[in-house]
């Protein structure tokens, strides 16, 4: 009995640290623009298959595999940011930006779809026809009052916005890489180690420890240089920020790089672990990951990597003596509980509504 | 005329039909009352499951059984009104998302509702008629309502909950009110639609169902009824066009939506915005 409580926790451990690594991409661009980054789970299972790739291409090396995959998911998250967040905020370029992503795009649909529907020309011409009657109908229903105040309200816009973005990224995965699950080669030497009597394996400690070690560094870089007080400062007020000579869209490109640092991280540790990679479990981790987030304290670093490893081990232990089946309804269960009880979470701050 | 009156396009009418019944749900709480909700397929399910399961076991009458399924959802949406919408913006936003993963785990557990499998050979009932008949008496309601005292104050508490406070405007009981008759309208149309597609199944309604209805009010313009009805048309008849291009579908969606989002957040036929 004792021995199986220790090794769920264990399990609870690694769970939770995979979850704090992605909750703290939530976490602080939550803290910076108030926003429900719902990408932020597809960022993550694109990390896991980049790895996946520099492991076919360059062999079983997880060194080659972490940095192929953070060069990705940074990329893809910067991306994220500069097209579906960024527009919102300010106006100037974003039909420029828009419309060299809209071409893009359709060069890529077209590219994918000339063996199925159409060939290559064609494709793009229809394509490019389907995009120009967009932007013309666009056009014509475009609002003029909108580009005059696009003030701070408009946070349900940026929300459905992440869920777009959100949509559109795990439908490219799927279409890129088709629906399969991918097996994950073992990047870990499996080694097992006999302490006081259960057994570990270096993976588990490596994803602990790991884990660990990177919320240390993200916890010096944000309270200690000077990145980091700028970060703090843009996300105490973005306007006086800026008057202290701030660029607050460099910080908050900054905090995107981060975060999709740490969830194509998580992406490659969960690959390795479970020796399985899906494409549909972005929406799931994503999910989850923001309750710990939220559990934690939205906002707050210790907050999430503490929600997360309390959401981890509440997770797993709830999964070995209550129902397997039951698994996702504890995780929101536990969430609707916290913010009955305690909407800002157990380290979040009490901020009054002023009138 | 094959062309334009055959079965397929009476089925998607219908769908389109139950779809703006079930936005217009969705509208009260969002557009209307400004309470962000992303849990809307759950209701559409509680009601779905509802009007098969009493219908099958007990054998009662088609109106009769969406009927209880309607009330069943609005109980359920004031049950869980009241602890949760004390909660802002985003806050009610994952709380109601949190809610509508529970109940679909809860179903696909469930004995009586054929776990994973759903609930199948449900009688077929719902005709096209029927459903526009509902329909329009759904939007008269929901227009007489927007214009009535309950209307006002919805309005009032989206625009400024403290000034609505402030001018002796009952905002827990207003919410709960809202909350109850669209989950109810959600109820209605989710009865609706097992009624036509004869089987349901846990999965019809996750996350992506929500997403979907969020985005219909979304594309026609919050608070509006004329917008609700463009906007359902719109992303119901969309998908169906560019079925030939099924795999690029969502991605399309997406951009759609992204694209909306940039130049015209306030939705084709929307005046106002609502604040998170």
């Amino acid at each position: 009995m004792f021995e199986t409580i220790v090794h769920q926790l264990l399990n609870g451990l690694i769970v939770g640290s995979i979850y704090a690594l992605i909750a703290l991409g939530y976490t602080m661009v939550y803290g910076i623009l108030r926003l429900i980054n719902f990408a932020h789970g597809e960022i993550f299972v694109v990390g896991a298959f980049a790895g996946l790739l520099a492991t076919m291409i360059f062999g079983d090396s997880f060194i080659i595999a972490i940095i192929f995959a953070s060069i990705t998911s940074v990329l893809l998250g910067l991306f994220v940011e500069r097209v579906a967040y960024r527009p919102l905020r300010d106006s100037k370029t974003s039909t420029i930006v828009f419309s060299a992503v809209g071409l893009f795009a359709i060069v890529f649909v077209a590219f994918l779809s000339q063996n199925t529907i159409f060939d290559l020309l064609t494709s793009i011409l229809f394509w490019l026809g389907v995009l120009f009657l967009v932007a013309i109908i666009l056009w014509l229903v475009r609002s003029k009052s909108y580009l005059k105040s696009r003030s701070s309200n408009s946070r349900i816009n940026a929300l459905i916005s992440a869920i777009a973005m959100g949509i559109v990224i795990s439908n490219m995965i799927a279409l890129i890489k088709g629906p399969d699950r991918e097996v994950y080669p073992k990047l870990i030497p499996e080694v097992m180690f006999n302490v006081f009597g259960i057994t570990v394996s270096l993976l588990q400690l490596f994803i602990i420890s790991f884990s660990f070690v990177l919320m240390v560094i993200l916890y010096i870089v944000v309270n200690k240089t000077k990145v980091g007080l700028a970060m703090r400062a843009v996300s105490y007020n973005l306007v006086a920020a800026k008057l202290m000579g701030i660029n607050p869209d460099k910080i908050i490109s900054f905090t995107f790089a981060i975060g999709s640092l740490l969830a194509a991280i998580a992406g490659v540790l969960v690959g390795t672990y479970y020796n399985i990679v899906d494409i549909n479990v972005g929406m799931m981790y994503g999910l989850k990951a923001f309750i710990a987030a939220v559990l934690g304290g939205i906002g707050s670093i210790p907050g999430a990597v503490i929600g997360g490893v309390i959401l981890g081990v509440v997770e797993v232990m709830g999964v070995a003596f209550i129902s397997p089946s039951y698994r996702d309804a504890i995780a929101f269960g536990i969430l609707i509980f916290i913010l009955i009880v305690k909407p800002t979470g157990l380290f979040g701050s009490n901020t009054k509504e002023k009138i | 005329m094959d062309f334009l009156f055959n079965d397929y396009v009476f089925q998607v009418m219908t769908i389109t039909g139950i779809n703006i019944i079930i936005v217009l749900g969705l509208n009260l709480i969002t557009g209307v009352t400004g309470q962000l909700s992303l849990g809307h397929s759950a209701f559409m399910s509680v009601g779905a499951y509802c009007s098969a399961i009493i219908m099958i076991k007990f054998a009662v009458p088609f109106y009769l059984s969406i009927t209880i399924a309607t009330i069943v959802s609005g109980f359920i949406g004031a049950l869980l009104g009241m602890p949760i919408l004390r909660l802002r913006g985003d806050y009610l936003a994952i709380a109601t998302l949190g809610f509508a993963e529970i109940v679909r785990v809860i179903f696909l557990n469930l004995k009586v509702t054929g776990g994973a499998l759903g609930v199948s050979s449900i009688p077929y009932e719902t005709t096209l008629s029927t459903v526009y008949i509902i329909l329009a008496f759904g939007i008269l309601f929901m227009y007489r309502f927007e214009k009535s005292r309950f209307g006002l104050a919805l309005r009032s508490i989206r625009e400024d909950e403290i000034a609505a406070e402030m001018m002796g405007i009952n905002i827990a009981r207003y919410k709960v009110l809202a909350f109850t008759i669209g989950s109810a309208f959600a109820g209605l149309g989710g009865a609706l639609y097992a009624h036509q597609i004869t089987f349901i199944a846990p999965d019809d309604f996750g996350f992506m169902k929500s997403v979907e209805f969020i985005s219909m009010l979304v594309l026609g313009g919050m608070g509006s009824i004329i917008g609700v009805i463009a906007g359902v048309i719109g992303l119901t008849v969309i998908p169906e066009v560019l079925r030939f291009a099924s795999e690029y579908r969502m991605v399309m969606y997406g951009i759609v939506l992204l694209a909306m989002m940039i130049f015209r957040p306030q939705g084709l036929f929307g005046k106002i915005r609502v604040n998170l």
